[in-house]
């Protein structure tokens, strides 16, 4: 019983280990990265830290500080801080518009070294710098919060195809595939909007996608997705379809490449009188032809761009046995594209 | 023989050779091998676990063979292929060979730990505390071993279904095209899986402990069959999960995957599951200890508990001197090129050294009569 | 209750029997000097020399005559005029059996010698013996030792003692709303009979020990002797034939003194109250150990499990006992787990609270200037105090003590800002949780357990409690109970005996005893016969 007191008191004072105590740290739950003005390489970045009220409210507070690693920031941010700063909250990473551009690999390959960091946080881009976008005050449950529900109940049921860090990664490591991030935009003190998709080759952003065309841009990169969409009737009519259900068959061939989109949905509005059959076979066929109208342009922008964010590369190379990635390169400037499209309306409503 | 007469009550049931097999494959292995084995093979690397799996269970077959011809542990063989001295001498070896495996089990947990969960976790007090833990079960004797054993497959068999989240942000068609890759580095790849898949050698050591060992047979060939599986299910999701490049860069695979789990209570898996490996380590570092004690008896005629105070102390001092990530994955290795040596080139020289003497003995006795 | 009872006795002891036969007798401590003697001095001097060998005779007498309950009368017979003597205890024999049972046959009929008190006294046991050793023993069992004058060599014993029993009452500690509401009391003879009667088989052997080299405690072995492993009964035969201690009160000290890992927090012997319980484990093939003067009735060898099930679960049906028996499994693993749980993840792992839960944890624990350890032990403290002083106080002040405390020091820590009011939710649920454990027993070994639990939560976190769980397994893998391992059926997994162990089966799938017990029949009844098929409407 002695030694085991001997062993309890030992293990108790040396075995310790550093507390993350609750109450007693600084919990990073998002990060906005700028480049900092005048400069080449040094950025400038913003954490944001919630402090809880008593009253279960939310105080959004922001640190800046400069920097060339993402931890010379935590140690800059640390110096203003009243508690030790720590990262394994982490759910959002925003980028600003001019570092986008000149590559983010490295801060984003620091998220994935840091065993902290979840798998499920958000990479996006911003409109402005992020600082500004971090500085509002969105909603009563923090900025943080905010931003990830809206992007998540976005992926969920409306445009913005599936991404978290995990897939992000694996979009750039993937070869003959390129990553992209939404991208938000702040539209005053306390609101924030989706405003599109960024199209990066490799860890440079090269175009952004407006909100128009992410429908479509989801149906073309997500396997499965829903989504809405709005198909305007020759005859001047407006419907809002909801799609349940999607999906997409790709088949590549050496010039040319096959894409079948499928689609089960539903009718949300209609503008015009009643909705007959007719009517809804005509939004069928609308729908049809604006989705294959728009994928298109679509493919054929990304062609342009040399950017690649369906991964037809990867989907290539599953069916060929010993891929040349180089050849492919170049395949992929002449490649053709075909889309054809298959709408199905299920239901029309409650109503008729 | 004097060693032979194990008695019943000490004994396990055939069955528990199941749980023991699968517990002592199980361990750090399986943290990180998916890497190892891709290296070599890309995403082919999945067939070349089923070629060792393959040969594992030829080598399953051969312990068993040699367990019945001399009816009893590996010591006995020797004895009977190198009389008395040199069969003991020759078991030495494995001696300092359970010592280094538990040692590696040992350190590499704690490296996981180190790098997931608690940087400034003291190596020596906790292999302290996890050692002290050893003696108690291995003092509680064999069956108690194997209790932990049973519990260290059992308890953490949920563990398996938290890679389902994994599944929903993969890609099976990552995997094609299939037989991308020569057999030559499909085999290649086999051999780096061996550290995951050492550990089956324990029935050579275990074998009198066994009750009808001629029954527990097909349980150790299910138990080889089932971590075949497990691994070859886990490496397949880990591929569709991670794209080649980017599993490259991955350690510790296994528990990247974790990341992604997120329950409605928990928002983050691996912290749970790297607490929860504890179980399964426990089991790995308890039978190594355990044999490498019991063949200190055996050799030395040292009473095992004096077996085992040593074998502790030496891992204790031993560990101190593996700092740095280079070592420990230099001692996996060594490790790893051990086992394989042992379990694939040693154990069916032994067989057929086995077949050989019986019927040279055989032919002897016949000569005589 | 005893002492009461106790009083009125004795008080009718003085006021009734005293003056009956006070004529005629004097107390063993008086000089002896009969009234009615003194006619002849022949028979006077042979009077003296009896009175000599007397005292020569009765040196075991001497510490007897220093008890004030010690009586030694002497009567004459009214037909034979032969002297004789009653010698008894007054504090253990009942004088009722001596008034109406004894003295009148032996003072009116024709009593010869010693012999004859076969004949006369219609008392069942009465024995008749010449070994002056057993004198003190019988008396302090509660015999009345007679002697007669001719035959000073034998002694006639007869059984008069005094039973107070407390009454059969409802089962307190293992109360159950289905089923008998008898418990046992603390008389060893009440409580054979409440088994015997449920098993009325000439098989149950019961046999008896004496234990105690002060208490002489009468202890009874009960075994199916067509069922029971023979090896069973001889360990704990020996166990018990082993005991070495002066007092033994109660069961809890032979539970304590026979078990095979006294530096156990577990109880490894299941102590019941109820004797429907005994019998059914006793046809089992399992082991009962009843103590006298011990309202609990000990069995073994037990398994874990058993602790976990309450009697009541074989009232219900199959499914609904073995849902309550797994909501008693959840609830034991919640009541050790939750607190350690909220230290490690609250000291160490915040990443796992999900972020909706976080706004609650952080503002509850914003005013608390102690880290979650002492937070947790403080509560914990409070806990297990208000339990202590509950369980000591008389029942009415216990609840107040438990409302008081629940309600005002809860809140009132919480206010004052020692502690968070979600620490202080999980805290009174884990010990609610750990009161749904149906032996008192095993829910104080629960109690204890959390402490080591909560050490390794503020060492390692959650490693640290799965460090300690595995500490815990390999101690209760190491745990047996009379030799045979405790975790069964779960280690050594048989799954045989899993029918009735964390579920519970139907009794159509329990034909077979538990395989553990390696009973000597293994078949409860015919499987064949109970799982015949019928087809509809037959």
């Amino acid at each position: 019983m002695k030694k085991l007191a001997i062993f309890f008191l030992a293990v108790l004072l040396t075995g310790c280990v550093d507390k993350e105590i609750i109450d007693d740290i600084n919990i990073e739950v998002a990060v906005g990265y700028d480049l900092l003005e005048g400069s080449e390489d040094t950025y400038r970045g913003t954490i944001l830290f919630q402090e809880f009220q008593t009253d279960k409210s939310v105080i959004n507070r922001t640190y800046s500080g400069n920097g060339l690693l993402r931890k010379d920031l935590i140690l800059d941010v640390s110096k203003q801080t009243s508690e030790p700063v720590v990262t394994g909250g982490l759910k959002l990473a925003i980028f600003g518009p001019d570092i986008s551009e000149k590559g983010i690999y490295d801060l984003v390959d620091s998220f994935q070294r840091d065993a902290s960091i979840g798998a499920r946080l958000f990479i996006l881009t911003a409109e402005e710098k992020a600082e500004e976008v971090l500085e509002g005050n969105y909603g009563s449950r923090g900025n943080s919060t905010y931003i990830y529900n809206l992007i998540e109940h976005n992926i969920e049921h409306h445009d913005i195809p599936y991404t978290n860090l995990h897939l992000t990664m694996r979009d750039f490591y993937q070869k003959g595939e390129d990553p992209f991030f939404p991208q938000i935009k702040k539209i005053s003190n306390d609101k924030v909007e989706v405003s599109g998709i960024s199209l990066f080759q490799g860890d440079k952003e090269v175009d952004v996608l407006p909100v128009e065309k992410m429908f479509f841009f989801k149906l073309l990169v997500d396997k499965y997705s829903e989504g809405n969409f709005e198909v305007k009737l020759p005859g001047g009519d407006l419907a809002a379809v909801k799609s349940i259900r999607s999906k997409r068959k790709i088949s590549i061939l050496d010039k040319k490449t096959n894409i079948k989109i499928t689609i089960r949905g539903v009718i949300r509005e209609y503008t015009g009188k009643t909705l007959t059959q007719e009517v809804i076979k005509k939004i069928e066929k609308g729908l049809e032809k604006e989705i294959e109208r728009e994928t298109l342009k679509l493919l054929k922008k990304f062609q342009k761009l040399e950017i690649d964010p369906i991964g037809l590369g990867r989907m290539k190379k599953t069916q060929t046995r010993n891929f040349d990635f180089k050849k492919w390169e170049d395949d992929y400037k002449n490649m053709d594209f075909n889309v054809t499209s298959d709408v199905l309306i299920e239901e029309t409503g409650v109503i008729e | 023989m004097k060693e032979q007469t194990v008695p019943d009550r000490l004994k396990i049931s055939p069955f528990l050779v199941f749980y023991l097999i699968m517990s002592m494959q199980i361990g750090i292995g399986v943290l990180g091998y998916q890497r190892i084995i891709a290296m070599d093979a890309g995403y082919d690397a999945w067939i070349s676990i089923l070629f060792i799996g393959v040969g594992i269970h030829v080598i399953v077959w051969m312990m068993y063979k040699i367990g019945e011809t001399v009816n009893g542990d590996i010591v006995t063989a020797h004895k009977y292929l190198a009389g008395s001295f040199f069969g003991k001498a020759l078991s030495v070896i494995f001696i300092g060979y359970f010592i280094l495996y538990s040692l590696t089990v040992i350190r590499t947990f704690i490296e996981v730990i180190q790098v997931w969960m608690f940087p400034e976790l003291s190596t020596f007090w906790f292999t302290f505390g996890f050692l002290l833990l050893c003696v108690y079960i291995i003092f509680g004797g064999f069956r108690t071993v194997v209790g932990t054993a049973f519990f260290g497959v059992v308890l953490p068999a949920y563990l398996l279904f938290t890679f389902g989240w994994a599944v929903k942000f993969s890609n099976l068609s990552n995997l094609l095209p299939i037989w991308d890759h020569t057999i030559k580095e499909l085999l290649t790849a086999s051999y780096h899986t061996s550290l995951t898949f050492i550990g089956f050698e324990i029935i050579l050591f275990c074998y009198p402990f066994i009750k009808e060992p001629k029954k527990s047979q097909k349980w150790a060939h299910l138990a080889v069959l089932t971590t075949t599986l497990i691994y070859t299910v886990l490496a397949i999701i880990t591929f569709s999960y991670f794209a080649e490049d980017q599993l490259q860069k991955q350690i510790w695979a296994t528990l990247t995957m974790w990341k992604i789990v997120e329950m409605p209570f928990v928002e983050r898996f691996e912290y749970i599951g790297i607490a929860n490996w504890n179980l399964i380590i426990l089991p790995n570092v308890c039978i190594s200890i355990w044999i490498a004690s019991r063949l200190i008896k055996r050799i030395f005629n040292i009473r095992q508990k004096i077996g085992v105070f040593f074998i502790v102390g030496a891992v204790l001092i031993l560990i101190n001197f593996l700092n740095t990530r280079e070592k420990i994955n230099t001692l996996n290795d060594y490790i790893g090129k051990m086992g394989f040596a042992f379990t694939f080139i040693y154990i069916p020289l032994l067989f057929a050294a086995v077949k050989i003497a019986k019927k040279f003995m055989q032919k002897r006795k016949v000569k005589k009569q | 209750m005893l002492s009461s009872l106790f009083l009125i006795h004795s008080a009718k002891w003085a006021s009734f029997l005293l003056p009956s036969i006070h004529k005629i007798s004097k107390t063993g401590n008086n000089k002896f000097n009969a009234e009615n003697d003194g006619d002849f001095p022949m028979k006077r001097w042979l009077k003296n020399k009896r009175i000599k060998e007397d005292v020569k005779h009765k040196e075991w007498e001497q510490s007897f005559i220093k008890s004030k309950d010690f009586k030694k009368i002497f009567y004459y017979n009214q037909k034979t005029n032969i002297r004789f003597c009653l010698t008894f205890m007054a504090t253990l024999v009942d004088e009722n059996i001596i008034q109406d049972g004894i003295l009148p046959n032996l003072l009116e009929d024709e009593f010869r010698e010693i012999e004859d008190i076969k004949q006369l006294v219609p008392v069942a046991d009465v024995q008749i013996c010449d070994d002056p050793s057993l004198i003190e023993q019988k008396l302090m069992n509660g015999y009345v030792m007679l002697t007669v004058e001719t035959e000073m060599k034998h002694f006639g014993f007869i059984a008069a003692q005094k039973e107070i029993v407390r009454g059969i009452s409802q089962p307190e500690v293992e109360f159950s709303v289905i089923g008998p509401k008898e418990a046992f009391v603390e008389s060893l003879g009440q409580n054979l009979n409440l088994i015997r009667k449920r098993l009325p088989v000439k098989e149950l052997i019961i046999e008896e020990f004496t234990l105690g080299s002060l208490s002489k405690t009468s202890i009874a072995m009960m075994y199916m002797e067509n069922i029971t492993n023979e090896d069973n009964v001889n360990t704990v035969r020996q166990r018990l034939t082993n005991v070495k201690f002066d007092a033994i009160t109660d069961s809890s000290y032979i539970v304590q003194l026979i078990s095979d890992n006294s530096n156990s927090p577990f109880p490894q012997l299941l102590d019941t109250e109820r004797p429907d319980r005994v019998a059914g484990i006793l046809a089992e093939g399992k082991i009962a150990i009843v103590v006298d003067g011990s309202p609990h009735v000990l069995i073994t060898p037990t398994t874990l499990v058993e602790f976990f099930s309450s009697f009541e679960d074989y009232f219900l049906n199959w499914l609904l006992s073995s849902f309550f028996r797994l909501i008693r499994l959840f609830a034991v693993a919640f009541s050790i787990l939750v607190t350690p749980i909220y230290v490690a993840t609250l000291s160490y792992h915040y990443e796992l609270i999900p972020k909706d839960l976080m706004n609650t944890l952080i503002t509850s624990r914003r005013e608390i200037p102690l880290p979650p350890i002492l937070e947790a032990l403080f509560l914990e403290l409070t806990i297990e105090l208000l339990r202590e002083a509950g369980a000591r106080l008389p029942t009415k002040v216990g609840q107040t003590i438990g409302i008081v405390g629940g309600i005002v020091i809860g809140t009132a820590s919480v206010e004052a800002g020692l502690t968070s009011n979600v620490l202080l939710i999980i805290v009174a649920l884990a010990a609610l949780a750990s009161f749904t454990t149906p032996v008192y027993r095993m829910g104080n070994t629960i109690r204890l357990l959390r402490f080591p639990f909560l050490f390794f939560a503020e060492l390692w976190g959650l490693l640290g409690i799965v460090f300690c769980f595995c500490i815990l397994l390999t101690h209760l893998i190491r745990l047996t109970s009379l030799g045979r391992p405790f975790l069964e059926p779960l280690y050594p997994p048989r799954v045989t005996d899993m029918k009735d162990a964390l579920i519970r089966l139907p009794f159509e799938k329990q034909s077979k005893r538990p395989l553990y017990l390696r009973t000597k029949n293994p078949f409860r009844f015919s499987k064949k016969k109970a799982e015949e098929k019928q087809d509809i409407d037959e």
